[in-house]
């Protein structure tokens, strides 16, 4: 029997890629078609869940489509490019290596190869699926023919209800401050270059020596890139912020929601940002969002955030000193995020994604030529 | 909602903002963008002559390095598995480039000394030769107030010299480089503290601008002879004695000949009158005594230095200039 197989580097728990490639064959499955996920690596978390891409030509079906998630470099890029299946390219953005350069020679050099993979496996693409029309573009300068924009498909929408534990310590945390207690910023994001948590901290400092001595910051995000996550440490610490921001990792989505319902504002000042999952979580959760305008990020937030076309610290801090004083306008863009998002459809999302590659997967007939091998 | 800017701050990023990000680039591994990771690829990756030991050209990384590294250890990915590989692959070519270039007696003594590295290592281990070890106390050496030298440190740099400015580091104590201006130096402030840093960003007096940084840093990227002095506080205490000694050097080497040296120390008994006096030069991150860095800054070519003790003996000054 065909099916709608997927290719990812490796199967991660807990990581957006990963959770997305489960949660796509979850509703394939669901609508009856098979599916199975391939991978290079197995991931010891995963592995009963995939086997190796290496196997596939074995269980290879006429009428098979094949969907390769795209996020960083993998030998398996150009054996999917050299495969006569129809082949879907969802792509997750690659993060450019300008932003490694100076942090880790080895990732800034794998993803040079994933850009070269992208131009090689993008032309080769029978549709590309992009989650904003940022990426989109990315893809058709790859190459790409055929896109569609699809938000991503594995956001809690309604958002999931706050871990009670969590959310206890951190009302407690908060009291104790009190009095003089300053807003809780909050900055979401893998610690990576590229999310320019620093940015978030230089502007917590000025704000700390000039309009809000209480002034707190939140930053959650596994430390992806080490060397970046001990300067952001570093960093804090030489500002005199140690007891100011806390680093804050190995999660899971009740405890992160825990945390929004605490924080005032999230501060997201990416640089590059494909889609920015957390805009989307602090939206639901009902907390006001001053972001950079980079990236997918303008798209994503539209107008139910503040939006930076500068950040530099004086300016972030002045413009959420300003947002928080003024309550009646966090309400509004509060209530035009909820707006936005549901005006996302995104408990739809997977479907549509499943749509989008079926209606593909129907084109191809199984007596057409697949090029099994 | 795009934000409209005015919010009291001009188009970009005003001086102070710039230096306060700066001060996290600095902390890249790689030390600024201007690294050059296209050119250390470029060389990594080059076959040819003189890339080798004695001769042996090195055959430089092999074309399936990537796939070595993901076969090394599957299951773990990314940089671990290929860093490994490539240690490994070095460790090989350099072993085989002496191998060539020595005898077989030379690489056996070769040998010999890992070994016997390795076997006192390991003995070591097992016996801890150190019964009490001296570790860096919790609390923090309160940095001293330098106030009371001002007059002094002025008296030593004069006349002014129009070579370069004078260096202070830990300069949050705003009297001692006002004097400093007013004498009329040029003052090159190293601040490490973000609060105090900020306050001098703030001072309208600032001429050469408030680097935000540990003066160890800055003075190890400082050009050579390109001040006119030095005048170290806070870290001369603070530091354990390896990046004392590193300190001391790079203030040498950034003042030049005939250069002016001050260090500003906290008298040991400001924090621990216990100890002897031996045993408190040797606790990391604590002052030395007086004598320890009059000893150290002949050592390294501080001619004839001079010992100021504070009236309240809180303090002292250690002064003088490098050889012509």
């Amino acid at each position: 029997m065909s099916g709608i197989h997927q290719f990812v580097p490796m199967l991660h728990r807990h990581d957006a890629v990963g959770e997305h490639t489960r949660a796509l064959r979850d509703r394939l499955a669901a609508a009856g078609v098979a599916s199975r996920i391939y991978t290079e690596l197995p991931d010891p978390g995963t592995v009963r869940e995939t086997r190796p891409y290496l196997s596939y030509p074995e269980d290879a079906e006429p009428g098979d489509v094949l969907i390769y998630q795209f996020a960083t470099e993998s030998v398996m890029a150009r054996w999917l490019a050299a495969r006569r299946e129809p082949l879907v390219l969802n792509y997750h953005s690659a993060t450019p290596p300008e932003y490694f350069i100076p942090w880790n020679n080895g990732i800034a050099r794998l993803q040079v190869q994933s850009l070269l993979e992208l131009a090689d496996i993008a032309p080769r693409a029978d549709l590309g699926i992009a989650v904003s029309e940022f990426d989109a573009a990315e893809l058709r300068a790859a190459g790409c023919a055929s896109t569609v924009v699809i938000p991503v498909a594995n956001v809690a929408y309604p958002p999931l209800a706050p871990d009670p534990a969590t959310a206890v310590r951190l009302e407690r945390e908060r009291r104790a401050r009190e009095p003089g207690a300053g807003a809780a910023w909050l900055s979401v994001g893998r610690l990576a270059p590229n999310k320019g948590h620093q940015d978030a901290v230089a502007a917590l400092f000025v704000a700390r020596m000039t309009t809000d001595p209480g002034a707190r910051l939140t930053v959650i995000g596994a430390p992806s890139e080490p060397n970046y996550a001990h300067a952001l440490r570093r960093y804090a610490n030489f500002l005199g912020l140690s007891d100011a921001v806390d680093f804050v990792s190995g999660i899971d989505e009740a405890q992160l929601a825990a945390h929004y319902r605490a924080s005032d504002v999230l501060v997201m000042l990416s640089e590059h940002e494909g889609f920015g999952v957390p805009l989307i979580e602090a939206m639901t959760h009902g907390v006001p969002v001053v972001a950079y305008d980079a990236g997918a990020v303008g798209e994503i937030l539209g107008n139910a955030g503040v939006l930076l076309d500068r950040k530099h610290p004086r300016h972030v801090a002045s413009a959420i000193h300003r947002l928080l004083a003024d309550p009646t306008g966090v309400d509004r863009l509060v209530a035009r995020a909820r707006e936005r998002v549901e005006g996302m459809d995104l408990p739809n999302a997977g479907n549509r994604l499943v749509a989008a590659v079926r209606a593909l997967s129907d084109r191809v007939t199984p007596a057409e030529e697949t090029g099994v091998t | 909602m795009t934000e409209d800017g005015a919010l009291g701050s001009g188009d970009g990023p005003e001086a102070d903002e710039i230096e306060l990000l700066a001060a996290f680039d600095r902390l890249r591994p790689q030390g600024s963008l201007q690294w050059g990771f296209d050119d250390a690829m470029r060389r990594l990756s080059e076959r040819g002559e003189g890339t080798g030991a004695a001769g042996v050209p090195w055959e430089g990384l092999p074309d399936d390095l990537w796939e070595r590294g993901r076969s090394a250890r599957i299951g773990q990915r990314f940089v671990g598995d290929v860093a490994g590989v490539l240690a490994s692959i070095l460790a090989a070519d350099a072993r085989a480039a002496a191998d060539a270039a020595m005898d077989d007696r030379l690489v056996a003594a070769w040998d010999a000394l890992r070994y016997l590295a390795a076997r006192l290592e390991s003995l070591e281990s097992r016996v801890d030769p150190v019964d009490a070890r001296l570790d860096a106390p919790q609390v923090a050496v309160p940095e001293p107030d330098v106030s009371g030298w001002t007059e002094a440190v002025v008296g030593w740099f004069e006349p002014p010299d129009p070579a370069g400015p004078v260096i202070v580091g830990d300069a949050g104590n705003r009297a001692l480089v006002a004097a400093l201006e007013r004498a009329g130096h040029r003052v090159r402030r190293v601040e490490p503290r973000g609060r105090e840093a900020w306050s001098a960003f703030a001072d309208p007096q600032t001429q050469d601008g408030v680097v935000l940084g540990e003066v160890g840093e800055f003075l190890a990227t400082a050009e050579s002879r390109s001040a006119a002095g030095v005048v170290l506080a806070g870290a001369v205490d603070r530091l354990d004695l390896p990046a004392k000694l590193g300190l001391l050097a790079d203030a040498v080497r950034v003042v030049g000949p005939a250069g002016t040296v001050v260090l500003l120390v906290t008298d040991q008994s400001r924090w621990d009158g216990s100890l002897p006096t031996v045993a408190r030069d040797l606790v990391p991150g604590r002052p030395l005594h007086p004598e320890t860095w009059l000893f150290l800054l002949r050592r390294f070519g501080v001619v004839d230095p001079e010992w100021h003790r504070a009236g309240d003996g809180s303090t002292h000054a250690l002064v003088g200039k490098t050889a012509r």
